[in-house]
């Protein structure tokens, strides 16, 4: 469940249009704690010669099913600094990871509800670490193992930059 | 597939928003229902007041533009045409859709044009046509024919008629009409035929009783005025005027009672008809009755403008403006002659012009053929020249020719290149001695020949024969295969040396090398296995890896 902040977009947007400075010291800070998780995520997927080597990308290809390239599903995990559109819920995001492409949110959550069986999830290397849907083998993995500590950090750079904005009476 | 998000800082905004937005409308929705209802007198009354203002405001303009077409046609000596003409524009505009705004401003163009109300509504009716036809605005194609009417045929260009301008400008009107109506007849009436022409002709419809009804409620109110029918004493008894009215129309109310309460009252007025005709004489009662009906429907026919009796009147009618008519027409038909003949009379001026000047050029031309002075210019033009002297023979030629503005270019462009010469010369004849480049070369030859001098003057000592050393002339002792010689105190640099090279190649001699060949099984192995099969799928004999069904696997 994401912490809820409330007036976290607010605040970005005030800091931005009022006091950019600070607005891209409290980014700073946030990129410090949020550039590490998402380093240690890509660690976790594998490379192509790890991968099963019908999913890894090759020329032929076979179906419509998604092709992995290391690089590209590195590429796609990465972070968001800037407020997502509310969901149906009515829940916006305001700063997040994420893991973009298809090919590595399959190896994120592959026999994460089916269990590890059959011929394809049990050919990646690694554990899936979490617990229901914040299970997975490479981003939420690295969130399991930051034990907090990037979220701690980000707040901790808002809550810094809000009071540092209302001091300066703007 | 979804892409995956972890929410490190999240925020819930959207349910209360729409919350609120739903509970706002909701809100918003029964205070307009509540709204609407406690209004809705309030708003018809405020629609059927913007109505009548309208209304009110067309009239007055309509009116005005009526006046200024009554008082242009009044200064043109037609003032007994002026309720004919309205009556024409009226018509018009119910059967075109074209709005009497639109029509006033162009018959007024048209009669001041023409001077003849029958060329006008006859050109009026043909700009309709022409507008339709074209898609050029009403008032343009108005315009474009007042000029053509008097020679001005440079707008009708627009109209793709076919024709260039220099025809155009010969055409009589009549010919320039009659090109205009093949072209364009009907279209007015072709574009009635769609919704959109419909559309037009019930818009300018709803204007017109919009107008009239603004008439009515500005007489109305005039009349109500009382004296001098102005408004300002009105303004000043409104109150009073609503209080009589409020208070008549009580009265009429009362005495409509009263009357309904005289015996016999309630069957007259039923059977008044049936009584009327059973009456040989018609009684007094209904003789007042009759009188105040004409008195009423007379007062509502007030007169139009100049009271213009209709052609309803019947055929031995006479009508007393028949005679100023024919001779306003007659008029207008003398003015159009006369707008006719000047245009031939100009016409002709201008072909005699064109003659002349053809004639003119053809004469200058056979000048120029005899003129020697020409043909010497024309000649040296022929030669080689220099660029300054060319422009100056053209010069002559042009001043000859009395051509002003090639004699102004040219004379501009030979001062010009006087400036520029006159320019380099004064350049060249300040321009500084140029240095000999062959002034160092003396030098150089001189000392070339002391050196080839010195080297002349040089002497070398050659040796008497070729070194040559040995073992044996060095002294040293001859030593069996493989034996170093040491060297003795003594010996010469030249001993030594051949000795140490002696002793470098005993040493080489006596070296041993070992070389070590390390060969990885594995390699050996695979190249054995790999030629063997080879071999038997090349046909040798080979018996590895052919047992079963399989077959042999070729290694590439």
């Amino acid at each position: 469940m994401p912490t809820e902040l409330k007036g976290a977009s607010q605040l970005r947007k005030a800091l931005k249009q009022f006091s950019p400075d600070l607005d891209k010291e409290a980014r700073e800070e946030m990129v410090g704690f949020l550039k590490p998780l998402v380093k240690k995520a890509r660690g976790f997927l594998p490379s192509n010669a790890e991968a099963p080597s019908g999913f890894v990308k090759h020329d032929v290809k076979t179906a419509t099913f998604p092709m992995y390239d290391a690089a590209t599903a590195r590429r796609g995990v990465g972070y968001k600094l800037t407020p997502t559109k509310p969901n149906r819920q009515g829940w916006i995001q305001t700063v997040s990871i994420h893991n973009k492409t298809a090919a590595g949110a399959i190896v994120e959550t592959a026999g994460r509800k089916s269990g590890i069986t059959g011929n394809f999830s049990p050919r990646f290397e690694g554990s899936i670490a979490g617990r229901a849907k914040m299970a997975g083998r490479a981003m939420f993995k690295a969130y399991e193992q930051d034990q907090g500590k990037a979220k701690a950090g980000v707040i901790k750079a808002l809550e810094k930059a809000a009071a540092k904005f209302n001091a300066r009476g703007i | 597939m979804a892409e995956l998000r972890i929410p490190i800082i999240g925020e819930f905004k959207g349910k209360k928003a729409f919350d609120q937005a739903g509970k706002a409308t909701s809100t918003l929705d029964k205070s307009v229902k509540r709204l609407g209802s406690t209004l809705a007198g309030v708003f018809g009354a405020q629609q059927l007041l913007k109505f009548a203002k309208n209304a009110a405001k067309a009239f007055i303009e309509d009116e005005a533009a009526a006046t200024r077409l009554a008082q242009s046609v009044k200064n043109l000596g037609l003032a007994f045409e002026t309720p004919r003409i309205e009556e024409f524009i009226s018509q018009l505009s119910r059967a075109s859709g074209v709005t009497d705004d639109q029509l006033r401003p162009s018959m007024q163009k048209l009669l001041q044009t023409t001077g003849s109300v029958a060329k006008s509504t006859e050109l009026l009716s043909q700009a309709l046509d022409i507008s339709r036809g074209s898609g050029v605005d009403f008032e343009t194609v108005v315009g474009d024919l007042s000029a053509a009417y008097v020679g001005q045929t440079r707008g009708l260009r627009k109209y793709s008629l076919g024709l260039s301008q220099t025809e155009l400008k010969t055409m009589s009107f009549s010919d320039v009409q009659e090109k205009l109506t093949k072209q364009f007849s009907g279209a007015n009436a072709a574009y009635l035929e769609t919704y959109a022409g419909k559309m037009q002709v019930l818009s300018t419809a709803a204007g017109e009783a919009q107008e009239t009804i603004g008439k009515g409620l500005v007489d109305s109110l005039s009349l109500l005025a009382g004296e001098g029918n102005t408004i300002q004493p009105l303004a000043d008894s409104m109150q009073d005027f609503a209080t009589y009215v409020s208070d008549a129309i009580y009265g009429v109310a009362v005495l409509i009672d009263k009357m309904k309460a005289i015996p016999g009252m309630d069957f007259l007025t039923r059977n008044q008809k049936t009584i009327r005709e059973n009456l040989g004489t018609p009684g007094i009662v209904f003789r007042a009755l009759d009188a105040l009906n004409k008195l009423g429907a007379g007062a509502k026919a007030v007169p139009g403008m100049g009271g213009y009796p209709s052609s309803a009147l019947g055929g031995t009618y006479i009508d007393p403006n028949d005679a100023a008519r024919k001779a306003a027409e007659a008029a207008a038909a003398k003015r159009a002659k006369e707008l006719a003949a000047l245009q031939n009379k100009a016409l002709a001026s201008q072909k005699a012009q064109n003659a002349l000047a053809k004639a003119a050029l053809k004469q200058n031309k056979l000048n120029k053929i005899f003129d020697l002075e020409q043909i010497q210019i024309y000649a040296a033009l022929q030669g080689k020249l220099s660029n300054e002297d060319r422009t100056r023979v053209e010069l002559q030629l042009a001043l000859l020719d009395e051509n002003a503005k090639a004699v102004d270019y040219l004379s501009r462009k030979l001062a010009e290149s006087q400036g520029q010469t006159s320019a380099l010369s004064t350049f060249l004849r300040t321009l500084p001695d140029a240095k000999n480049p062959f002034e160092s070369w003396g030098e150089y030859l001189k000392a070339i020949e002391l050196e080839a001098k010195r080297i002349g003057a040089l002497t070398f000592n050659a040796p008497g024969g070729i070194l040559e050393y040995t073992m044996q002339s060095l002294g040293i002792p001859s030593l069996a295969d493989g034996q170093k010689v040491t060297a003795q105190p003594g010996y010469s640099d030249a001993q030594n040396e051949l000795l140490d090279a002696f002793n470098a190649s005993v040493d080489a001699n006596n070296k041993l090398i070992n070389v070590q060949v390390i060969l990885d099984g594995g390699v050996v192995a695979g190249a054995i296995t790999e030629t063997q099969v080879n071999n038997s799928l090349s046909g040798s004999f080979n018996q590895l890896n052919r047992s079963g069904s399989r077959g042999a696997v070729a290694i590439l």
